[in-house]
């Protein structure tokens, strides 16, 4: 069977023994380096090429965004989650504009880590319910949000709601069941929706639709 | 700026706060009601006098045609848009006779709504 290969970014070395440690346990993953800055995670994987970066946000020299979307020129098909201490909204639109599929807070538990990097795997994007929150905060209601009502009209009643459960971190398998639909269907929503806005992944349409106040916070 | 003010029926909570938030988010309108029946929809209304009503057609109790022919009666500058999940189960041309301004289909892109919302006589 062939293992999910991490690539584990973060100059705190503590941190980083302590997620080894962690994955090593785990059956379907497998740690196949790690990187202490972001230009020596950036060369790592062009070489190693992994299927999913944890990539600390704030590392010294290149910051984690450039890192990011450095990783994503280098190999477009690897899928990288942002990790970090603070909540900041801030980056998390540009994690997300840099092509970070996913941003987790680095109090989340294994479980939620795990679980986090099997989804991106599969192709799912993952949203920290307590970041969207922050996001919608700030955001919502703001000029921006009036410039987003052209980008996000094309939108129907019907895709809004897929979006909500997205930002609330549920996978497509959860939302068909949530709505009796197939996940075949969920899918194709999703497409539908990606098209619409011009967006390259669920996680970027959902950020958007928080942004913009379209979607409220998740509740959890 | 004077904005439309939109009035929003459909039995569905859910529904009707998605799409409240859709319409909201055009400059030119504004949701200043909902209602989830046929019979609450003519209470708001008098209250409101709102210039469109967005009614679902399907509803417990009175139906939103039924609905929608009192409201016009009552408020004769209203436009009443019936929302249908089935547009197949609707003849346009009867509900003009009957005073409707339109028919929209539930799944349309919000824009497509607030276009309809926008005309002075939707088709």
């Amino acid at each position: 069977m062939s293992k999910i290969r991490v690539l584990l970014a973060d100059d705190h070395d503590l941190f980083r023994q302590g997620v080894r440690r962690l994955l090593e346990g785990v059956s379907d993953l497998e740690i196949v380096g790690e990187g202490r800055t972001g230009e020596e995670t950036v060369r790592l994987v062009e070489d190693l090429v992994p299927d999913i970066v944890l990539l600390d946000i704030t590392m010294p020299g290149l910051s984690g965004i450039d890192a990011a979307r450095l990783i994503k020129t280098a190999s477009p098909r690897t899928g990288v989650i942002m990790l970090t201490v603070h909540a900041d909204e801030e980056f998390l639109f540009e994690a997300i504009k840099a092509g970070a599929m996913g941003y987790l807070l680095k109090d989340a538990s294994p479980d939620d880590l795990v679980r986090a990097i099997r989804l991106i795997y599969g192709g799912e994007g993952l949203l920290a319910p307590s970041m969207a929150a922050k996001v919608m905060r700030e955001f919502a209601r703001t000029r921006e949000a009036k410039e987003l009502a052209g980008v996000l009209n094309p939108l129907t009643v019907r895709e809004i709601e897929i979006l909500q459960h997205v930002a609330e971190g549920l996978a497509n398998k959860e939302i068909a069941h949530k709505l009796s639909i197939s996940e075949r269907t969920v899918k194709n929503h999703l497409s539908n929706i990606m098209e619409k806005l011009h967006v390259n992944s669920r996680t970027q349409a959902a950020v958007y639709a928080l942004r913009s106040g379209l979607v409220p916070p998740p509740s959890r | 700026m004077t904005r439309i003010r939109v009035l929003l029926v459909d039995d569905n909570a859910g529904f009707r706060q998605r799409l409240a938030r859709l319409l909201q988010m055009e400059q030119d309108m504004e949701i200043v009601g909902e209602a989830a029946d046929g019979s609450e929809a003519i209470a708001r209304a008098r209250e409101l006098r709102p210039d469109v009503v967005l009614m679902d057609f399907r509803m417990a109790g009175m139906d939103g045609v039924t609905a929608g022919r009192l409201l016009v009666q009552e408020h004769p500058s209203v436009r009443v848009l019936i929302l249908t999940a089935y547009p197949g189960a609707l003849d346009r041309d009867r509900l003009r006779r009957d005073g409707l301004a339109g028919l929209l289909i539930k799944d349309q892109p919000a824009a497509e709504i607030a276009a309809a919302i926008r005309l002075p006589q939707a088709s």
